[in-house]
């Protein structure tokens, strides 16, 4: 018999079952929710952009002492790579991180950088290149695919500093003063407080915890210097017996021992020596690792490194420091020769150490997924038969051809450069690199891409004024730079009384722009200017032949004796006499009139007075009556200046008088200077 | 003998599983976007090297001396076209390091605030060539501090310029 009992556990497992296998799918649909937002393109780019991220703008770890300083077999300690300076410089490369993070024998590909740079579970395929503005280029990785994700970043790299001791610098500083001997010490002074005092910008600093610093010291055997008797400084030997570091804080010294991992190159050698004392031809270099630094904890210490040589036979050498009693022994405080000599010291003095300086730099780095096939650097390869030179010019100018230039492998390619009128070619950028004010350029065998930029500049030119000019002014008046086909002005500002006559460019008379500016046409050729200004009329009597030209009447003279400007004046003197002249303003407008003019009358009644007729003399306007007893009248010249009424203006029929009313001998008037402007109309 | 009850838990566990794939269903139609994500990949990258390149050439060369930039921006009178810019900035955007350079343009300006009238005014720069009607241009800024005398001041002195550059691909 059966019942429902047996057919409900079937049926709750059914049911159960049939849940569980849909929340599951469901469950398994989440997931999926992001399946639309993303791409395996868009997956790479972003891993690709995170590691470019991490080499620009993050140091790495460990910090302190930083990652690069770890020696090969230390390298497992390293956990991230980051090529930035800091945290505090982006896109501020350290050398030094640069030059170990490319470092292809103690970095394996791609394991190494794989869980060091790249991170994640997924084992990404990747390439990391760089090129520097020298055209050198770093690579790690594998060749590229067809597609990947893909990051550039333009950087500075941060060159690490360098001093140069040699012999000229050795002569300058007298660090050869010393006796004849066979034991030479010699100092050099790392002042820690000061250089991470003076400059506190990581990506000038020079600080030796962070980034290795290099010490050339150069011509050791010329610093021998012979004493009697003679000998041959070339058969002399140096030996380097061994190197001190004292550590100097507050005054007091602290001998520190050296590791051989930081002992010098001798002579040029890529190995450094493995023990000292050694024997130096010429030179020697002195390359500490940050870590060295960095163990020392001298961020307020002062650091001294003390060479100690011998040379046979006993010669002076180079030193600058007293090695009492004995400087195998020595711990305690270190003295100079004398009070002038000084250490070496390792500062931000361009003449002592070759200051860190920034070029610039590009990363690239690529991402896609997949096996790995190769090994190494080396970078991809895109070989297609055919490289690209992308040719483009400034303003001013063109390059043919331009644009994208396809250019077959080996083959050469011609690029011309031409300026457009008015300007000129500055340079040609090929590659970076400049190549000055050539008109062509010829890329040979051309076996990789190229760019070639021309540049161009408009040409400029100098206006020169003549000054300083006579009866009047030029405005700007200092040579003046202007643009081809420019067209300058310059303003005239004539002395009172005097116009603007003739301008003249490069010695040629031309007519002015305005009555007061001349205005260059287009500039294509350095000019000279310079002008000349006049009056309507000017008479100064000088002349021997004065008052010639003037209409007279009675007792009158050329006088020579006093009150007179220049060589004369005129007298009217004795009896009724005038001076008087028609003078034509045809052409002027706001007439201006101006004299010299002063008497000596004896009797009341008796005067001296100037006079304009704009009718031929037909009516007198007064301009000025000195009387007898006035203060003018004391027989001296004053002068005297009147701006006319419209009426004189552009007038043939004027007519200037100048008349002494006397009728007793000793009356005498004097005229000179009479000076009559205007402007052109 | 066979009845319903038997057959209660097939039901629901159906009900249920209907129920939950229905509901995960228009769930996931309804908040789901696609968007055109390697565009604003392609975007992302350019911002990325035109923000790098006027950081670059913001940087001075060492202790001693100013940045390019700066330098640039202080001697061009405003108005006047500046190659030097050029020939940096477009070599900054489009060198790479083994594939050939890129074919980046740029157009590069900068602004400044005109302390008379209180007016932002621009002042160009350089281009490597006009921007073309449907091509598409990101921006990159940067905030450059110059000495120099802009309209409206009365002597050179330190002042904050914005310098702003499109960039976009042949």
């Amino acid at each position: 018999m059966t019942d429902e009992n047996g057919n409900l556990s079937i049926d709750f497992l059914a049911g159960f079952t049939i849940f569980m296998l849909a929340f599951i799918w469901v469950v398994s649909m989440i997931p999926g929710l992001m399946i639309g937002l993303q791409s395996y393109t868009i997956d790479y780019d972003a891993v690709a952009y995170r590691t470019g991220v991490i080499l620009v703008e993050d140091p790495g770890w460990p910090f302190s002492p930083p990652w690069e300083s770890f020696n090969d077999a230390q390298k497992f300690n390293v956990t991230r790579f980051g090529l930035a300076l800091s945290k505090d410089t982006p896109n501020i490369l350290s050398e030094d991180k640069v030059n170990r993070f490319f470092c292809a024998t103690a970095f394996i590909y791609p394991n190494d950088y794989r869980s060091r740079v790249i991170f994640g579970d997924y084992p990404y395929g990747f390439n990391i290149s760089l090129i520097d503005d020298g055209g050198k280029i770093k690579s790690v990785g594998d060749v590229l695919p067809e597609g990947y994700g893909y990051i550039r970043r333009t950087v500075k790299i941060k060159g690490t500093s360098n001093a140069t001791i040699n012999q000229s610098y050795i002569q300058n500083h007298s660090f050869t003063k010393s006796d004849n001997a066979t034991t030479h010490v010699f100092s050099i002074l790392i002042d820690n407080p000061k250089l991470l005092g003076d400059i506190t910008d990581p990506a000038y600093q020079i600080d030796p915890a962070r980034e290795q610093i290099t010490i050339n010291i150069t011509d050791l055997r010329s610093t021998i210097t012979n004493y009697p008797p003679i000998i041959n400084n070339t058969t002399s030997t140096v030996t380097l017996r061994n190197i001190k570091v004292f550590k100097q804080d507050g005054g007091v010294y602290s001998n520190v021992p050296l590791p051989a991992t930081d002992f010098p190159y001798i002579d040029g050698s890529s190995s450094r020596v493995t023990a000292m004392p050694v024997s130096v031809t010429d030179n020697i270099t002195l390359r500490f690792s940050p870590q060295f630094f960095d163990r020392l904890k001298a961020q307020s210490s002062k650091i001294y490194i003390a060479l100690g040589f011998t040379v046979s036979p006993e010669s002076t050498f180079l030193n600058n420091t007293q090695a009492l009693p004995d400087f195998n022994t020595l711990d305690g405080q270190l003295t100079f020769n004398n009070p002038n000599t000084t250490p070496f010291y390792y500062d931000y003095n361009p003449a002592n150490v070759t200051q860190p300086h920034l070029r610039d730099a590009v990363v690239e780095v690529a991402v896609w997924s997949g096996a790995v096939t190769s090994y190494g650097g080396g970078g991809p390869t895109p070989i297609n038969g055919t490289h690209t030179i992308y040719a483009s010019a400034g303003s001013g100018g063109t390059i043919s051809p331009i644009g994208s230039v396809s250019v077959s492998d080996g083959a050469n390619q011609l690029f011309t450069i031409t300026n457009n009128t008015g300007y000129h070619n500055t340079d040609v950028v090929v590659d970076g690199v400049s190549n000055g004010s050539v008109t062509s350029y010829t890329f040979s065998n051309v076996t990789q891409d190229h760019t070639i930029v021309a540049s161009f500049a408009i040409n400029t030119y100098v206006i020169t004024p003549t000054t300083p000019l006579v009866n009047g002014a030029i405005n700007p008046n200092t040579p003046q730079t202007v643009n081809y086909g420019d067209t300058p002005t310059f303003t005239f500002t004539p002395s009172p009384g005097y116009h603007l006559d003739t301008v003249f460019v490069n010695g040629t008379p031309l007519p002015p722009t305005t009555p007061t500016t001349y205005t260059f046409p287009a500039v294509t050729t350095n000019k000279t200017i310079s002008a000349t200004f006049a009056p309507v009329f000017f008479d100064d009597f000088d002349a021997v032949a004065s008052p010639a030209g003037w209409t007279t009447t009675g007792t009158y003279n050329r006088f020579t004796g006093t009150p007179h400007f220049g060589a004369a004046s005129i007298q009217l003197r004795d009896e009724p006499s005038w001076l008087e002249r028609t003078i034509s303003t045809t052409g002027y407008s706001s007439i201006t009139v101006s004299f010299d003019m002063g008497s000596q009358t004896n009797a009341a009644g008796h005067y001296l007075s100037a006079q304009w007729s704009s009718d031929g003399g037909v009516t007198w306007t007064l301009l000025k009556q000195i009387n007898d007893g006035d203060p003018e009248d004391d027989d001296n010249l004053h002068p005297f200046s009147y701006s006319l009424l419209a009426s004189a203006d552009n007038n043939a029929n004027f007519v200037l008088r100048f008349s002494l009313e006397a009728d007793t001998p000793g009356d005498k008037g004097y005229v000179d200077n009479v000076l009559i402007g205007g402007n052109p109309i | 003998m066979v009845n319903t009850d038997g057959q209660l838990y097939t039901i629901e566990g159906f009900a249920a599983a209907l129920i939950m794939i229905a509901t995960a269903y228009l769930v996931i139609n309804a908040t789901s976007v696609y968007t055109a994500g390697d565009t604003h990949i392609s975007d992302m990258q350019l911002e990325a090297i035109g923000t790098d390149a006027l950081k670059v050439m913001d940087t001075n060369e060492s202790h001693l001396s100013k940045s390019p930039l700066r330098d640039i921006i202080e001697g061009t009178p405003i108005g006047a076209e500046n190659a030097t810019f050029g020939a940096s900035f477009w070599y900054l955007i489009n060198n790479r390091t083994q594939s050939g350079l890129d074919h980046i343009q740029y157009s590069a300006s900068y602004s400044y605030r005109n302390t008379t009238d209180n007016s932002v005014n621009s002042a160009f720069i350089n281009a490597s060539r006009n921007l073309s009607v449907g091509e598409h241009a990101v921006r990159a800024t940067k905030w450059v501090v110059v000495n120099k005398q802009l309209p409206g001041n009365i002597t050179a002195q330190d002042r904050a310029v914005l310098v702003e550059v499109l960039m976009w691909r042949d």
